[in-house]
């Protein structure tokens, strides 16, 4: 999504023109099944109901009313986000507020906590009965206290605010990456132009970012739609979560696909705008050498902007780790030892599916990266790789659940082939963002000079290419391992029964027996996991962040 | 359609010297077409072009002439829609032919060098060898170091290196496997001026040691005039010309060529039995079949001036040269000349001046194409030919 940033130069499109034989289309074409399969079985699904029927089974689910929910929910999502992550992103980037190190350093870090983590946070914290309400009880001397907020905190306000404020790394990620790409001497011809540095803001500098804002704020947005950990959780009612209801109930599956279809045509059609609206103009300036930018000095409104630091770090970052940390406590080291050894049998099956899928599309994009790298250009697979991106995981599960059984119930037994190919799907297209940003460090006719001296494809990917774009292609298949071990939508709709993830346990953990120290302990556990290669990637700089989840 | 020599009236010029038509060419294009997919225009044309053993062809052209397609062609990192390539003997490319470039066993330098960033300078000239013990190989890095002029350079990386430097290694690299001919693309492209006089001279004297033939592509006129043994000159996807570069600058075949290498104007020309009369004054015929209408070719160098009030031209420019001046005429119809005079002729802009035509030799135009080249003065052969 974000590949509108790295659009490749032309002049490397021109060069890299070369036509050295390859896959061909058909070859192409070949390796995007994964993605065409399982939506062309939705379309026939929902195609088996006639269109009246189809229609009825929309207006029965509430399709319209639900679509302005959800659109409402988004919104208010996003603007959480924007709220948090925008600010935050140009404070630690150029003004002098303190701690701006240790702010910009943890800013993309909540990112490490999965969205349904942090749901069961804020339920373990809110909810009657919750942290808040004991602690504050027993302040009082009291017995029980209930805050006033019925019904707040589950349903769409609770879970627009879950997914905002876990949102927020995403708007924070794109704007900060904006402001290191800005050239600054555009804001120093503005001022130089007699402009303060207010009139700076506000006429040079927001009008730059708007793009990258817009950018984070329609991954928040599209993440509010496809997203089903949250919401099931937060008990709000989405497309996602009738659909599985659908699903388990075992309604119509034409219906079902029917709603599905909807949901993905409004996906795509968000990302279609995304893709013109950016796509169009260009707004960062590639400035040579990266000069020292001059910051905003705050003034009196520095501790003003310290105490919205600590918030925004308080509410992504802090409160949650805090409160699955507390949550620990209540267990003895040898009730916790003993669940933990528990754990291992999910700990390896989540180890496992991440694996096959994460390498499984690491070799596809590698296929499809290669071929556009020689070529300039992405091609019709990298578009159905992009379309396979923006199917929810609800969605996919439903689809692949269908198609297994009806054509290969084989596969319904052997969870790593399954759980692997639904993470192709889903993971393919980050993971080739991620390779092709890295092929495009690579000078296009380093091949072509390898092959002038005698040496085939295959010796000069493995001797040229592989060295030079080996760390990104790593760091790629880092996000690609961690976006499938937080896995959890379609995870929980595909996986056979007993063969639980992490994510799944912690989810079931959550909605079945509540918020027990049981769940923080797992939850503790997935953040570990995903939070230790984030952080390695971090520490190569932040790079394509994706948001499915 | 190929111009080259022999075709003239007189071939005052001579065969070139180090090229005898006998020897096997080492690379062939034969009427080469090359269109890629959506563009309108043909990117080559009908393109047949020969690479002599030991020679240096430099190709030569306006960007977007089509030379570096021309070079991807040979290279094999494009395949021709019709025609042939062929290396030696061996058909590469064409009637159902197709040998990819690392079977084609022809060396390239890459505009920006490509050097392997990862690899020192000795791996990315090993990286090539691919056969004998790693004694042989390793005397071969050698050698190569030896000759680039860089022996302790070899465990250096591509960026600890200068610009020629850089140049040089990648040269190394695509003669160490002693191809049957070397590609150069641009290869000063990115070098200051000075470094690039001097490489050129460096890359004419390592490709002699080596005995490679080679083909230059460039579209800087003065490097192709001065390393080149023959220069093709490519216009549109289509040759132009092929001749050693004497021919070209005094003989050139069409207007484009007369153009493109020096200042050229052409100033329209009566032909009758005696005289070949212009506005700027009459030449005797030198033996010209007479017509009503052509245009004769003067380089500025041919044309003297003669402070005159009544003069028939007007200095409208005067640029400075340093050791030369070049003014800028015009004549009473409109017609434009230009003149190189040595910095002590000085004329004032607006003088009326007489220009008198002093070419060592005639060219004639009709339409595009030359009609006609003729001696005017006795010894100019002799000139000419060394």
């Amino acid at each position: 999504m974000r590949d509108v940033e790295r659009a490749t130069p032309a002049f490397m499109v021109m060069r890299s023109r070369a036509r050295v034989p390859s896959l061909g289309a058909v070859g192409a074409l070949l390796v995007s099944l994964p993605v065409a399969l399982p939506l062309g079985y939705l379309v026939w699904l929902a195609l088996g109901a006639s269109v009246p029927e189809l229609w009825t089974g929309l207006v029965r689910a509430g399709a319209g009313m639900l679509m302005l929910r959800v659109a409402l929910m988004a919104t208010g999502a996003t603007l959480v986000a924007v709220a948090l992550g925008a600010p935050w992103a140009w404070l630690v980037a150029r003004t002098d507020v303190p701690g701006r190190r240790v702010f910009g350093w943890l800013g993309p870090l909540p990112l490490a906590i999965p969205p349904y983590v942090g749901a069961l946070v804020y339920i373990t914290l809110l909810a009657p009965g919750g942290m808040l309400h004991t602690g504050l009880a027993s302040l009082l001397g009291r017995s029980t206290f209930a805050l006033p907020y019925p019904g707040v905190l589950y349903g769409p306000v609770g879970a627009a605010g879950v997914l905002g404020v876990f949102g927020a790394p995403y708007v924070f990620l794109n704007v900060h990456g904006a402001l290191q790409r800005l050239d600054p001497s555009l804001e120093d011809a503005a001022r130089g132009l007699g402009l303060g540095p207010v009139r700076v803001f506000r006429s040079v500098t927001l009008p730059l970012l708007r793009p990258a804002i817009f950018a984070g704020a329609l991954l928040v947005w599209v993440y509010a739609w496809v997203d089903w950990g949250v919401v099931s959780l937060m008990r709000a009612r989405t497309f996602t979560t009738v659909v599985r209801t659908y699903l388990i109930a075992g309604f119509s599956l034409s219906a079902a696909a029917g709603l599905s279809l909807v949901l993905v045509a409004i996906v795509w059609c968000v990302l279609i705008v995304q893709h013109r609206a950016l796509g169009r103009a260009r707004y960062t300036q590639a400035g040579r050498g990266r000069r020292a930018t001059r910051q905003t000095s705050l003034g009196r409104w520095r501790w003003l902007a310290f105490a919205f630091l600590v918030l925004a770090g308080a509410l992504t970052l802090f409160i949650p780790l805090g409160t699955l940390l507390a949550q620990l406590t209540k267990l003895s080291i040898s009730e916790l030892g003993a669940f933990l050894l528990g754990q291992r049998g999910y700990v390896w099956n989540s180890l496992q599916v991440a694996l096959a899928g994460s390498l499984a599309a690491l070799g596809l994009a590698c296929l499809v990266g290669l071929r556009a790298w020689r070529r300039g250009t992405g091609g019709p697979a990298s578009l159905l790789l992009q379309a396979g991106y923006a199917v929810p995981g609800t969605v996919l599960g439903l689809s692949l659940v269908g198609l297994t059984l009806a054509v290969l119930p084989w596969l319904y037994g052997r969870p790593v082939l399954l759980l692997g190919f639904a993470y192709v799907v889903l993971f393919a297209a980050p993971t080739l963002q991620g390779v092709r940003a890295a092929l495009a460090q690579v000078p296009a006719n380093m091949e072509e000079a390898a092959r002038a001296l005698g040496r085939g494809p295959l010796v000069a990917a493995v001797r040229v290419v592989g060295p030079l774009a080996g760390p990104g292609i790593a760091a790629t298949w880092l996000l690609t391992f961690v976006l499938c071990l937080r896995e959890l939508s379609a995870t929980v709709i595909l996986r056979p029964a007993g063969f639980d993830t992490l994510p799944v346990r912690i989810w079931a953990h959550t909605m079945d027996v509540g918020p027990d120290p049981y769940a923080a302990a797992v939850a503790l556990l997935l953040v570990v996991l995903v939070g230790v290669p984030w952080v390695v990637l971090l520490a190569r700089g932040p790079r394509g962040v994706t948001s499915t989840g | 359609m190929t111009v080259d020599s022999g075709t003239y009236p007189l071939e005052i010029f001579g065969a070139p010297p180090s090229a005898p038509h006998e020897a096997e060419p080492v690379l062939e294009l034969l009427g080469v077409s090359k269109r890629f997919p959506g563009a309108a225009q043909y990117a080559v044309r009908d393109l047949s072009l020969s690479l002599l053993p030991g020679e240096l062809l430099a190709v030569l052209g306006p960007s977007g002439c089509g030379k570096t397609t021309t070079l991807r062609l040979l290279a094999g990192f494009e395949r021709p829609d019709s025609g042939e390539v062929r290396v030696g003997e061996r058909r590469v490319a064409g009637g159902g032919s197709w040998s990819p470039p690392e079977r084609r066993r022809i060396g390239m330098v890459f505009q920006d060098y490509a050097l392997f960033p990862h690899l020192t300078v000795a791996r990315n000239i090993a990286f090539g060898l691919r056969t004998g013990t790693n004694a042989q190989k390793q005397a071969r890095i050698e050698e190569l170091l030896h000759t680039i002029g860089m022996p302790d350079l070899g465990d250096r990386y591509p960026h600890q290196l200068s610009g020629g430097q850089q140049q040089r290694v990648a040269l190394a690299r695509a003669l160490a496997p002693r191809p049957e001919a070397v590609l150069l693309d641009e290869p000063f492209n990115s070098l200051d001026a000075s470094g690039r006089a001097h490489m050129r001279q460096e890359v004419r004297e390592i490709l002699r040691r080596e005995g490679a033939a080679a083909i230059l592509v460039t579209h800087d006129q003065a490097e192709a005039l001065t390393m080149a043994d023959r220069v093709a000159v490519l216009n549109e996807g289509r040759l132009e010309q092929l001749s050693t570069p004497t021919e070209l600058y005094h003989a050139p075949a069409t207007r484009f060529v007369a153009r493109f290498l020096g200042l050229a104007d052409f100033l329209p020309t009566q032909v009758t039995t005696q005289k070949l009369e212009t506005e700027a004054g009459a030449l005797p015929n030198p033996g010209i079949p007479a017509c009503a209408r052509a245009d004769m070719l003067l380089r500025p160098e041919d044309i003297r001036l003669v402070a005159d009030a009544e003069g028939c031209a007007t200095v409208t420019a005067r640029e400075f040269r340093g050791a030369a001046l070049t003014y800028t005429l015009r004549l009473p119809c409109g017609q434009v000349l230009r003149s190189e005079r040595p910095g002590t002729d000085l004329f004032e802009l607006g003088a009326r001046v007489r220009p008198k035509l002093e070419p060592t030799h005639v060219v004639l135009f009709a339409g595009e194409r030359n009609i006609a080249v003729e001696c005017l003065v006795h010894h100019c052969t002799c000139q000419l030919h060394h």
